[in-house]
């Protein structure tokens, strides 16, 4: 056995992390002049706090302007507890990070109504409310000029900006196992859409709380080290421009990727020192170098330097991916089949404001079964789906899966609640979860079954490493079993419509659910492929005992391939039965049929 | 008490002319431009040598906003040639580059102090109507914010500029199929948000003195009046921008100096974020997955 198996991935991981990281801060500290050292350690503090800006804009696509809030809760917290109490080092750097941590929680709670640039606005209001505190806030904050930093122990400047450099490299390998994470996976997901994400099984209010509360502990993890690099904090320090200037490092560097962070936190922090002897121009040669990496590379620089390497040198070419280990899950059958009713709708109303789209529905999906729900346009068909997953509230009735009641008219549960109950739908538009290969979408339907923490997901402990294990074996079956054409490595946004179709049908068996919903899983498809798909849809049924509810417009294959089928027409059903009596039914031929 | 409302709704009426500007752009272009407030500042800076060398106010008016909405036109050729039409946020880090070029090349030309401005045609006389004091300035502040907003929605909702600018808004592709130009639209609408930019940097500028970064200081102001209002409609971004000045003046008035205001709009925004994201006066868009 050799020491790397007996220590286990992780341990030896982080001992080479730790290594990296002694070094790096050896060498900021003793390697460098004076004046070099003051800059290495400003930009690793900038840099930290850029990974952590990143992970909130780049990975989850909300948007903030708070980061220097945070690092002013860090540098000024570290401060106050030094001067202040008998806490020492230890309180002065955890106390801040766990106040920026809940302020950060708080302030994600936000994030559940607003988006974008509204969300950018709103976060504007916590950073000039921490300007006032700062400058109103008393001989607490230095009465509005701010304070020189305690000193601890005998640390010299020289010392704190090696710390700091150590610090960045241990948060960049954080962030880095976020990224290839299953959480990672999930932020990508809920960037694009996050209605997607939650019926993909994900809590997206402890996501997205929880991505703002660690983005805050690693700003004020920089604001901390920031005072003790900088000599001493004052309200300036923490304005608009920080913010800006943030959001510039990690455009700059290209959204999403941690190395992206860094490289834009280092270039546009030496630029303004080659410009120095500029004098006023250097303002006008950032401003410009800016906005020429916008126009010329709006991706950022990593990305593109990524892209040409890759090009250069072929053997770091994407690897087809492989299973790990024997399938440990077959997908063609539930692992847990359970006996209660797979779906059934009990008198369903649903309104908007005065309009009523689903107007008493009543059906019921039967066990192994594949049950179709055809109708008109408009006539309540996608409203009822949506009613199942909890995007819209009931109006009057309920709706059971696998025997539990997940929707009532007085109270609407969340998607991932009632994908927790062993359900997986596809959507109209699919949508796989923009930066992610093929695999890694198809692994974001085990979300739900791996650990997705983002502490242990950041430590990339051996319970996240089997994980990972697990969900890329699950996903590849899953591939393998809608038949996937093309490599499981290509990025979604190469797939065509077809291709991201099968993509997300994985993505739901990945997930082993025992119920299955497909919202037009046909339309922009071709017809073999469409056949194909029903085919396999019967087989999952039939022979895998799965259930599935399938909305379709496509009336040929809804009567060639399903046990049971449901006639909806203007929020009401007009017939249920099997396909025969269906099509001899006189109401459906005048209504939907167009038969007179 | 009175004063200080009245005051808030003058200065209101600036924040809300800008605001107007912003909604004007974003509407058929998309983009939130951060630089906005450079617009306001280009026009004070090019007023100053005219105001030095008064010879005519209504000439000097005319040119000042022409002078603008090019300096909108040049914004709208980078954003619409330059830049992908893709991520928000990078358009918004763009627009805020340009802002910041602006800035610095104007500290670089002008000097970074502050340059009083001769007023020549807000009139500085101060009267008194039932308790409460008003300034000349004041009033025209709130005379020309209503004339233009009159104006405004009058191209909009009665000229076939109007209609193009509608129909742009709604879906830019399928208003190129019924024979419009989505560029041209999208260019006029700069030009108007430029003018009307260009306008509120005309009254600011014998108020505050000019200085590169006076534009900062209405950007944001102007984005949450600009938001209350719901972000598409005209008449909202006007009234969201004299509310704004009015919970500014309050709070200055109640909780004393410094950025106390700045605190005030910002918490009345997120509430009414919270409480009504679209804003009043907004459309609620909806979108189907």
């Amino acid at each position: 056995m050799n020491i790397a198996t007996r220590l286990g991935a992780p341990a030896w991981r982080w001992l080479a992390v730790i290594v990296i990281a002694v070094a790096v801060g050896q060498f900021t500290q003793r390697g460098l002049s004076s004046y070099g050292n003051f800059v290495a350690g400003t930009i690793a503090v900038a840099a930290i706090a850029a990974v952590g800006l990143n992970l909130l804009v780049g990975n989850a696509g909300l948007v903030s302007l708070a980061t220097p809030a945070f690092m002013a809760i860090g540098a000024y917290g570290a401060g106050i507890v030094l001067q202040h109490s008998p806490l020492g080092i230890t309180g002065a750097v955890l106390i801040p990070i766990a106040i920026a941590t809940v302020v950060g929680g708080v302030v994600g709670l936000l994030a559940l109504r607003l988006r974008g640039f509204y969300l950018g606005l709103a976060t504007l209001g916590l950073l000039e409310a921490t300007q006032y505190v700062l400058q109103q806030g008393g001989s607490l904050v230095g009465s509005g000029y701010g304070f020189p930093m305690p000193a601890v122990g005998s640390i010299t400047a020289a010392q704190w900006s090696g710390i700091a450099a150590s610090v960045l490299v241990v948060v960049v390998a954080i962030a880095a196992s976020i990224r290839r994470s299953a959480v990672g996976r999930g932020l990508a997901l809920l960037r694009q859409h996050e209605t997607v994400a939650g019926c993909a099984g994900m809590n997206v209010v402890r996501l997205k709380v929880g991505v703002f509360a660690v983005s805050a502990g690693l700003g004020a993890l920089a604001g901390v080290l920031y005072g003790f690099v900088q000599g001493a904090v004052s309200p300036d320090q923490f304005n608009l421009t920080l913010a800006v200037s943030q959001l510039a490092y990690i455009v700059f560097g290209g959204l999403g990727t941690v190395a992206g962070a860094v490289i834009g936190s280092i270039v546009l922090l030496v630029l303004p020192e080659v410009f120095h002897g500029l004098g006023q121009n250097e303002g006008i040669l950032n401003a410009a170098v800016l906005l020429g990496v916008l126009i010329l590379a709006p991706q950022g620089m990593f990305p593109l330097v990524d892209k040409y390497a890759r090009r250069l040198f072929g053997r770091f070419r994407r690897r087809e991916p492989t299973r790990a280990v024997a399938v440990t899950a077959p997908v063609g059958a539930p692992t847990t089949p359970s006996t209660g009713t797979p779906i059934r709708f009990n008198d369903v109303t649903v309104r908007y404001g005065g309009v009523v789209a689903v107007n008493a529905f009543s059906a019921t999906v039967r066990r192994g079964t594949v049950h179709g729900l055809i109708g008109p346009n408009g006539a309540g068909k996608s409203s009822a789906v949506g009613a199942l997953f909890g995007l819209v509230r009931l109006a009057g009735g309920e709706i059971e899966v696998d025997g539990r009641t997940v929707q009532t008219s007085g109270r609407r549960n969340p998607p991932w609640t009632v994908a927790a109950a062993g359900i997986g739908r596809t959507f109209q538009t699919p949508h796989a979860g923009e930066g992610l290969t093929a695999l890694e979408a198809v692994q974001n339907g085990v979300f739900r079954g791996v650990p997705h923490g983002l502490v242990r997901a950041g430590l990339r402990t051996s319970a996240v490493l089997a994980g990972e294990v697990e969900a890329r074996d699950r996903a590849l079956t899953a591939l393998d079993l809608v038949r996937f054409p093309v490599s499981a490595a290509t990025p979604v946004t190469e797939l065509t419509l077809g291709e991201l179709r099968r993509v997300e049908l994985a993505r739901v068996l990945a997930g082993d659910p025992d119920v299955i919903v497909l919202d037009e899983p046909t339309s922009g498809m071709e017809l073999a492929d469409a056949d194909a798909l029903f085919e396999l849809l019967n087989g999952l049924a039939h022979d895998g005992g799965r259930s599935v509810l399938v909305v379709e417009h496509n009336v040929k294959l809804i009567f060639g391939y399903s046990d049971d089928v449901t006639v909806m027409n203007l929020g009401e059903v007009i017939a249920s039965g099997t396909p025969a009596d269906i099509r001899a039914d006189e109401l459906v031929r005048g209504a939907y049929l167009g038969a007179r | 008490m009175g004063t200080v409302i009245a005051s808030g709704i003058a200065s209101g009426c600036l924040i809300g002319l800008v605001a107007m500007g912003i909604v004007m752009i974003f509407r058929t272009s998309g983009i939130v431009n951060f630089a906005q407030g450079e617009l306001m500042t280009l026009a004070a800076y090019l007023y100053l040598p005219l105001s030095n060398h008064h010879i005519n106010s209504a000439l000097e008016i005319v040119l000042v906003i022409v002078l603008g909405a090019v300096a909108g036109l040049v914004l709208f050729l980078i954003t619409e040639f330059l830049l992908p039409r893709a991520d928000t946020l990078i358009q918004i880090m763009a627009t805020f580059a340009l802002s910041l070029l602006i800035v610095s090349v104007l500290a670089k030309t002008e000097g970074s102090q502050t340059e009083p401005v001769a007023n020549w045609f807000q009139g500085g006389t101060r009267f008194t109507v039932w308790g409460v004091h008003l300034t000349g300035a004041q009033v025209t502040q709130v005379i020309v914010m209503l004339v233009l907003l009159g104006a405004v929605s009058f191209v909009l909702n009665r000229t076939e500029l109007g209609h193009a600018v509608e129909a742009v808004t709604e879906d830019r592709r399928a208003a190129s199929l019924c024979g419009i130009s989505p560029r041209a639209t999208v260019a006029a609408s700069w030009v108007i948000g430029a003018g009307l930019t260009a306008l509120a940097g005309l009254l600011y500028a014998p108020l505050s003195g000019v200085t590169p970064s006076m534009g900062a200081n209405v950007l944001f102001p102007a984005f949450v009046g600009a938001t209350i209002g719901g972000f598409v409609s005209l008449t909202g971004a006007a009234l969201g921008g004299v509310a704004v000045g009015v919970v500014g003046g309050l709070a200055n008035y109640f909780l004393g100096g410094g950025s106390v205001s700045t605190v005030a709009i910002f918490v009345v925004l997120i509430l009414v974020l919270l409480f009504k994201p679209s804003g009043f006066g907004g459309r609620v868009l909806l979108s189907r997955v």
